[in-house]
C-alpha cells in the first residue's frame, strides 16, 4: 500500500495538482460565502483522475504484485489528501479572517467550528457517492457528476437548516463564545461522520472494484 | 512451474470454462485462439488482474489465491506494448516499476535497455511499437521473473520486429530456469519458438499438448467430393468443400486405411482454422 502511494506521487501527481490546495485562500475574499473555498478540491479530482486513465495507470498496475484494495486505497488517498489539505488551509484562513481581518458581515455560515464540521459532513457525502461509483466502472464523469450533486445538495440542506431554523442560527451561525460548545459538538460530529462515512465509502469501493474486470 | 485446472470465469456475455494445462520449467507455451476466444481473459486470471470464479491455479507449487503477492514477485507480466505514462522517461518507468519487486535490479534494467537498443532517457511515447514491447520484457526480466507472461506481444509489430522479438524469447530461455507463456492469434509466431500449444476457441479449451504432438497427431486430408461420405465427414474435425473436391482436418488416430483421401502434414494454421470453422462450403 505504501509503495502504491509512493508511486502516486512519483508518477501521478504533477505540479499543477498541488495548486488546487491554494484555493481555500478565497475564504479571505470579503463577503464571500465560505463554502466556495472548500469546493475546489473536486476540480483537483477532475484533473488527477482522468490522467490515471490517459496514462494507462491501471494497466501499469496490472503487472504489479499488489492487491485490489490497495489500488482503491491509493486512489482514495489522493482524494482524502486533497480534502485534508483543503481543510487545514481553510482553517488557517478562517483564523486569519476571524482574528486578523475581523470581518463581521459574512454571507451564510460564519467561519467557525460548526462550519468546519459541516464541511466534513459534506465531504463524507461526496466520498460515499464518488468512491463506489468510480470503482464500479472506473468512469469519472458519472461518479463526479453524482458526487458533486450530492455534495452541493448537502451544502444547500445544511446551510438552509442553519439559516431558517432560529435555534440553529443562534448557536451555529455566530462567533459568540457562549455557544462554542454547540459548535465544537458539530465539529466533533462532523469528524465522526467523515471518518465513518469515508471508511464505509472505502469498503463499498473495494467491493465494487473486486467485481470490476480490468 | 504453472498448473491450471478447470479455470472458469463468467462475464455477462462470455464464459471461459474448463481451461486445464501445465507449463513445466524451461519451456515456452504458445497460447493461441482467434480474436475474442478468451486468451486475454485467461491471462488476466493467471496474473491476478481479474479474479477467476472457479478452478485451481498453482504457480511455483503454491496456490495462487493464497499466495498471490508472493507468487507475483517472480512473475513478469506484459500486455502488448508498454505504453503507460507516455510522457515519462524510460528510466523513470523502470524505477517506478522496480519499487514493487524485491529482486529488482536497476542496473540490470539499464543493461537490458542497452541490449534492446532502448534509450532510457527517451520518453515512452518516443519509442516504436516494437521497442515498447521490448520495454515490457526488459521490466519483467529486471526483477528476475521465473515466469514471464506476455499477452499478444507481437500484435502490431512489423515482420522484422516480430522476428526479433521471437528470437529474443528464445534467447531468454537459453538463460535457463524460466518459462514463458505468450498469447497470439498468429500461428507463425508459434511455429518458431513454442514448445507447448494451448488452443482455445469461444472460451473453451480445444487442444493442449506439445507442438510436435499436435501437428503429428493431425492430418490434412484431401479428396474428391464423392469420397466425402457420412462416415468420413463424422471423423473430420473440420472440412472445406470446393466445386472439385474437399480438404479437411482429421486426427491421425481416426484415419482408416480405406479412406479415399490423400494426407499431408498440417500447419498450426490449418489446425486452428479447421477447428474453428467446422464446415466451409465454397
Amino acid at each position: 500500500m505504501k509503495l502504491l502511494i509512493k508511486k502516486e506521487f512519483f508518477l501521478g501527481w504533477k505540479w499543477y495538482n498541488y495548486l488546487f490546495f491554494i484555493f481555500p485562500v478565497m475564504i479571505l475574499i470579503p463577503n464571500y460565502p465560505l463554502f466556495t473555498g472548500m469546493i475546489y478540491v473536486f476540480f483537483f479530482v477532475t484533473t488527477l483522475f482522468p490522467a490515471f486513465l490517459s496514462n494507462n495507470d491501471y494497466k501499469f498496475m496490472s503487472g504489479l504484485p499488489i492487491r485490489r484494495k490497495d489500488i482503491v486505497f491509493s486512489k482514495y488517498f489522493d482524494v482524502l489528501l486533497g480534502q485534508s489539505g483543503t481543510l487545514i488551509l481553510a482553517s488557517i484562513m478562517i483564523l486569519i479572517k476571524v482574528f486578523a481581518i475581523k470581518e463581521t458581515d459574512i454571507p451564510l455560515m460564519d467561519p467557525n467550528f460548526a462550519f468546519v464540521g459541516m464541511t466534513l459532513i459534506e465531504y463524507a457525502v461526496f466520498n460515499l457517492i464518488f468512491m463506489p461509483t468510480y470503482f464500479s466502472d472506473l468512469k469519472l464523469s458519472k461518479s463526479i457528476l453524482l458526487s458533486l450533486l450530492g455534495f452541493f445538495i448537502s451544502i444547500g440542506i445544511l446551510e438552509l437548516l442553519v439559516q431558517v431554523v432560529p435555534p440553529l442560527k443562534t448557536v451555529l451561525d455566530t462567533l459568540d463564545v457562549v455557544y462554542i460548545g454547540w459548535r465544537i459538538g458539530v465539529l466533533v460530529g462532523g469528524m465522526v461522520i467523515y471518518a465513518g462515512g469515508s471508511f464505509l465509502a472505502f469498503r463499498l469501493a473495494c467491493k465494487k472494484f473486486f467485481r470490476y474486470n480490468m | 512451474m504453472l498448473k491450471v485446472e478447470n479455470l472458469r470465469k463468467q462475464y455477462r456475455s462470455f464464459l471461459l470454462d474448463g481451461i486445464t494445462f501445465t507449463l513445466p520449467e524451461g519451456y515456452i507455451l504458445g497460447f493461441i485462439g482467434q480474436n475474442g476466444a478468451g486468451k486475454s481473459t485467461t491471462i488476466k486470471c493467471l496474473t491476478g488482474v481479474n479474479p477467476y470464479d472457479e478452478g485451481t491455479l498453482t504457480v511455483f507449487g503454491k496456490d495462487f489465491r493464497d499466495h498471490s503477492l508472493e507468487i507475483l514477485q517472480d512473475v513478469g507480466f506484459s500486455s502488448g506494448a508498454m505504453d503507460c505514462y507516455p510522457n515519462e522517461k524510460v528510466e523513470k518507468i523502470g524505477r517506478a516499476y522496480g519499487m514493487f519487486f524485491k529482486n529488482y535490479d536497476n542496473e540490470k534494467f539499464l543493461r537490458l535497455c542497452k541490449t534492446f537498443h532502448i534509450d532510457p532517457s527517451k520518453k515512452v511515447r518516443e519509442l516504436s511499437q516494437g521497442m515498447k514491447v521490448k520495454l515490457g520484457i526488459a521490466l519483467a526480466l529486471s526483477h528476475d521473473a521465473k515466469l514471464i507472461i506476455l499477452d499478444e506481444p507481437t500484435s502490431g509489430l512489423d515482420p522484422v520486429a516480430r522476428e526479433e522479438l521471437l528470437d529474443l524469447l528464445q534467447k531468454i530461455m537459453e538463460q535457463g530456469n524460466r518459462s514463458i507463456l505468450f498469447s497470439t492469434h498468429v500461428t507463425s509466431d508459434l511455429d518458431k519458438c513454442a514448445d507447448y500449444i494451448l488452443f482455445i476457441n469461444d472460451g473453451k479449451q480445444i487442444l493442449f499438448d506439445t507442438k510436435d504432438n499436435i501437428i503429428e497427431g493431425h492430418a490434412l486430408v484431401r479428396g474428391k467430393k464423392e469420397a466425402l461420405t457420412g462416415s468420413l465427414k463424422e471423423r473430420l474435425v473440420g472440412h472445406k468443400v470446393t466445386p472439385i473436391g474437399f480438404t479437411g482436418l482429421m486426427k491421425r488416430k481416426d484415419l482408416r486405411d480405406n479412406d479415399d483421401v490423400e494426407t499431408s502434414v498440417p500447419t498450426l494454421e490449418d489446425i486452428m482454422v479447421y477447428y474453428v470453422k467446422e464446415e466451409i462450403v465454397l
